[in-house]
């Protein structure tokens, strides 16, 4: 899960982008450990995540969308998420991801939360749960030291960005670099959220649908959906730069 | 990743989402910039395939253009399923390893870059009190990058003391010889969006680390991303904290805790391997 660091954006912004996931060592409490994966993805539910991800799960692969259907269905609107929530059919369709991915041992699950008190929840209920597994946050290291300790843990090993260098001029604007940086295996390329910003901005696709549509490379399931509509919005408003400083 | 071009309509819904910009459409087909391509399953991901009959979409189209009108397929929507996986051989095949967040690298047997760094270390105290691990990933964000400028860094770095290559790393299993840092020359040019350079070493090597590779950056044709980590303190504290600061680098605000739930389980035999 590197792929979650050096996700770019204000304080304010990352605030909204909590990502947890667990873990585990061979040699140390891999074997037998599928139970605990299957409750850690449970507690993870109960918590309202807007974006989730097994190890063994490739989001969206595999859709065979007939044509006639394709004709037909919303193209402005989201159909996945509204207001960048997770509707009723994503969640279901998690919890199916959830007993596949549980039944095959699935070794790393995720949640991506967009605010501070649902990862709160998150970590108190894993700590009370003594699941054994290795559990990890991504998030501002304030609020991620603030909620451990809240929940009685005190952190164990850190790890920080030190920010981009070398040819720093080959990467786009704030805006594009916030919402690709979501995907730190790139997934979400800088032409893609030009394109969407473009398409929004021209009232071609509904904010929905654009944090939507980027949201569908990410194969692991690591992006956040709900920021990057709060950021496409503020972008069609030309509020972004006021609030990215 | 290939198009196949008897099928292609040119939708045009897979140039966008190329995160190396390699596709384009040519005379009402997709083209795919072979070498610029880094096997990443970006396209073939995001244009789910209709597998509708490549006829029927070109007289659909040309219905409706007889009209005056036009129909464009929904963003996501690949309608004849023209994008296909080749078989690789050696030594593209390392583009999808290294790109491809499902691909499964053979050297490691893990997917994604195949890092360990602080994931586990609650468990296994792989990074102990006193050490430090340095990252460097070549081509990210979103940039891409070659073998020739990973090796500029492995180079540079192999001849630092007390200096490891975390051995279980593909970028580590590239190498032919980690004393001088060289890589497998049958790789050097190829691209991928991006890898991970994985060191550890005593906290006190850092600064030295640090400045290595802040003078080799300018020099490589890529854009890296830099991370630092360690076991924290009694108390949680950073214990790298004055040393990146005196090295001049700044620290993001956010990024990776280990919370410890696991600081207390005892080693497993090792009954299976996976």
């Amino acid at each position: 899960m590197t792929n979650t660091m050096h996700r770019q954006g204000t304080v304010e912004s990352l605030q909204q982008d909590y990502i947890i996931f667990s873990t585990t060592a061979k040699g140390f409490n891999r074997v037998g450990s599928e139970q605990a994966q299957r409750r850690f993805i449970e507690i993870m539910m109960k918590h309202s995540p807007v974006n989730m991800g097994l190890t063994r799960h490739v989001n969206e692969s595999g859709k065979k969308p007939s044509f006639i259907g394709e004709l037909f269905r919303g193209r402005f609107s989201g159909r996945k998420y509204s207001d960048g929530q997770p509707t009723d059919e994503t969640r279901q369709e998690w919890e199916r991801v959830l007993l596949e991915g549980g039944d095959s041992g699935s070794l790393k699950s995720h949640a991506v939360f967009d605010s501070a008190e649902k990862l709160g929840g998150a970590i108190r209920d894993v700590n009370d749960a003594e699941l054994g597994l290795c559990v990890n946050v991504n998030a501002i290291h304030a609020d991620t030291d603030r909620l451990a300790r809240e929940s009685g843990i005190v952190r164990h090993t850190i790890e920080h960005s030190l920010g981009f260098h070398g040819r720093t001029n080959l990467l786009p604007s704030a805006e594009v670099l916030e919402l690709s940086t979501m995907c730190g295996h790139g997934m979400v390329g800088f032409n893609l959220v030009r394109k969407m910003i473009s398409m929004v901005n021209a009232g071609q696709i509904s904010v929905d649908r654009a944090a939507e549509l980027l949201t569908k490379p990410c194969a692991c399931g690591v992006f956040n959906p709900a920021r990057a509509a709060r950021i496409l919005t503020d972008v069609q408003q030309g509020t972004y730069a006021a609030r990215s400083g | 990743m290939l198009v196949d071009r008897s099928k292609c309509v040119g939708s045009g819904n897979c140039v966008a989402v190329c995160p190396m910009g390699a596709i384009r459409v040519e005379q009402d087909r997709a083209f795919i910039n072979q070498d610029e391509c880094v096997e990443c399953g970006a396209c073939i991901r995001f244009v789910s395939s209709e597998d509708a009959p490549t006829w029927l979409v070109r007289s659909a189209r040309k219905l409706v253009g007889f009209f005056n009108l036009k129909y464009d397929h929904p963003l996501d929507v690949c309608p004849t399923g023209a994008l296909y996986w080749p078989e690789f051989e050696w030594p593209r095949s390392i583009r999808a390893q290294f790109s491809d967040p499902v691909s499964v690298h053979p050297s490691t047997g893990v997917t994604g870059r195949g890092t360990e760094e602080i994931k586990t270390n609650d468990a296994t105290n792989r990074i102990p009190p006193g050490t430090a691990g340095v990252l460097v990933e070549f081509g990210r964000p979103g940039v891409g990058c070659r073998f020739t400028e990973v090796q500029k860094v492995t180079r540079a770095l192999a001849g630092v003391d007390d200096l490891a290559f975390e051995q279980s790393n593909p970028v580590t299993v590239l190498m032919t010889d980690q004393s001088t840092g060289d890589l497998d020359s049958t790789v050097l040019n190829e691209k991928f969006l991006s890898c991970i350079l994985e060191t550890m070493m005593p906290l006190e090597r850092v600064p030295d680390v640090l400045e290595i590779i802040k003078g080799i950056a300018p020099e490589l044709d890529t854009v890296i991303s830099i991370d630092i980590n360690a076991r924290c303190g009694p108390d949680g504290e950073v214990p790298y904290e004055a040393i990146v600061h005196e090295a001049g680098f700044t620290m993001r605000p956010n990024g990776k805790t280990n919370l410890g739930l696991a600081r207390h389980i005892e080693p497993q035999e090792e009954v299976a391997s996976r």
